[in-house]
């Protein structure tokens, strides 16, 4: 029996897919979950709620603090623009309140954004990109990410997520990442996470943990350069 | 002879007794106490702080409270803090002879403190041992070594010599040289190395890794293989990366050579004898 979708709470028998990533809960309480770096198997009691939800790509094989998106043209942008693209997410899988397993829907890879004494390892993707719509609908395992330029027009070779980016679901089961503002100076762009949506009519699928929404809040920021 | 007032002696010993005891206490309860809060900074901070954070702290308060009571242990004695400081002048000089190493290690341990060029759970090298830091004090360094001992340095040696911290940056270079035949394609040996980097999750897309020749050796095409890992992880990434080499230039149809040495026979009317194992020859 599939499950569609995330957050989504799984019964025994159910099978979660999403991209390369499988959650299964069996009859026999034997949960597992597997991604293209591996699998984690559980027993799980009868009766303990077993559920997947999205998450941001930053804690699987390791635990980073910024997801960077490739746009596969550079995305000329001026003050006021917003450009959307795809950003991958992760699954987080939990019995109860305990944390199972991480899973990637899509191959895992990191870049370094900066130098690489002061630089910052992030998850790498890459995307289409458009100026105010989205490249089309995510792949299965991505979401959509807008991210709200400020400062001097300039040519955005990519755009960094943080992990403290907030996940939202729109009604049919499409995922948003939390609007982005990407301020530009020089040459040299910083990113910073927001926890307002990127659009009306969403409803919160993930949050950081210990954290209140609260609206316009900068919580994180990277900075990288772009062509000015 | 005069005889003893065993009664005033007895009252004498009994006061001093008194005193010593009380001075044993005030220190006993004093790191008893010290203890007490490093064990409640300990259960806080730690779910909160990296090590290297947190443990500088409770040492310092540790041995901050410990020496607190250690001076407070001194007034049931009689002694106070001038009588000490007057008395520091001459007794400095002989504890600070006695304890010139000792005092270089708590000093160079202050300033690794501060300084920070080591944390704990840092992987380093410091004068010839590898390993990860295990504990800072401010006497000693404890170093866990690969093989899983523990090695105490001072501090002042840490202080002195020169450290190697692999964490201190954000990514490293994964490098090694590897010989393909030379009747095999340079080109595919490239192609399948590179697209072999790509494959792996810790070879960083920027900085891009890189394939290039590095030499005509004796007996192959000497490549130079690169590619930067986050340096948590970068042991893994080479060893998967070097036991992954050999099937990816085995499937692109590259050789790998054993050293070899062409023979050339100068005269044409020359025979050469080879025996083969078996005993038949040629």
């Amino acid at each position: 029996m599939g499950v569609a979708g995330l957050p989504a709470a799984l019964r025994p028998g159910d099978e979660l897919r999403l991209g390369e990533a499988v959650v299964e809960l069996g009859g026999d309480g034997v949960l597992r979950a597997c991604d293209p770096h591996g699998c984690v198997e559980a027993d799980v009691s009868r009766g303990v709620r077993v559920v997947a939800t999205p998450a941001p790509a930053t804690g699987r094989l390791l635990r980073v603090r910024c997801i960077y998106v490739e746009f596969q043209r550079p995305v000329y942008a001026e003050r006021g623009d917003t450009i959307w693209f795809h950003a991958p997410i992760e699954v987080e899988v939990r019995a109860g309140r305990v944390l199972v397993a991480r899973l990637s829907p899509t191959r895992v890879k990191y870049t370094l954004v900066g130098d690489v004494i002061d630089g910052t390892i992030c998850r790498y993707h890459k995307s289409p990109a458009g100026i105010g719509e989205p490249p089309g609908a995510p792949p299965e395992g991505c979401a959509l990410a807008a991210a709200r330029v400020a400062g001097d027009p300039g040519l955005h070779p990519g755009a960094a997520l943080e992990d403290e980016a907030s996940l939202y679901r729109a009604r049919d089961g499409t995922l948003y990442y939390s609007l982005h503002e990407v301020s530009v100076d020089s040459g040299i762009a910083t990113s910073r996470s927001t926890t307002r949506p990127p659009r009306a009519g969403l409803s919160l699928a993930w949050r950081p943990a210990g954290r209140a929404v609260r609206l316009s809040q900068a919580i994180t920021q990277v900075t990288y350069r772009i062509a000015g | 002879m005069a005889a003893v007032d065993w009664g005033a002696v007895l009252e004498r010993v009994k006061v001093n007794m008194l005193d010593i005891l009380s001075a044993i206490a005030i220190l006993a309860v004093g790191v008893l106490f010290a203890q007490f809060v490093r064990a409640i900074m300990r259960r806080s901070l730690a779910p909160r702080l990296p090590p290297h954070a947190y443990k500088p702290l409770e040492n310092a308060v540790f041995y901050g409270l410990a020496i607190l009571a250690g001076v407070l242990a001194l007034y049931p004695l009689g002694l106070n803090l001038s009588s000490l400081v007057v008395a520091g002048g001459l007794t400095g000089i002989v504890v600070g002879l006695a304890a010139q190493n000792a005092l270089g290690n708590l000093i160079s341990g202050v300033f690794l403190l501060i300084e920070q060029p080591l944390r704990v759970g840092d992987p380093i090298t410091v004068a010839g041992v590898s390993g990860v830091v295990a504990n800072i004090s401010f006497l000693s360094t404890t170093i866990r070594t690969w093989d899983g001992t523990l090695v105490r340095i001072p501090n002042s040696t840490v202080f002195n010599e020169q450290i190697v911290n692999y964490y201190r940056t954000r990514a490293r270079r994964v490098e090694f040289l590897i010989g393909i035949h030379y009747q095999s394609s340079i080109e595919k040996a490239v192609e399948a190395l590179m697209r072999l980097m790509d494959g792996h999750p810790y070879c960083l897309v920027n900085p891009a890794p890189e394939v290039f020749v590095e030499e005509y050796a004796d007996s192959s095409v000497n490549l130079r293989v690169r590619c930067w890992a986050p340096p948590q992880v970068w042991f893994s990434t080479k060893t998967s990366l070097l036991t992954r080499l050999k099937s990816a230039l085995e499937e692109a149809g590259v050789e790998i050579p054993y050293p070899q040495l062409d023979l050339h026979i100068a005269s044409s009317q020359a025979t050469l004898r080879v025996e083969l194992e078996g005993g038949r020859s040629t």
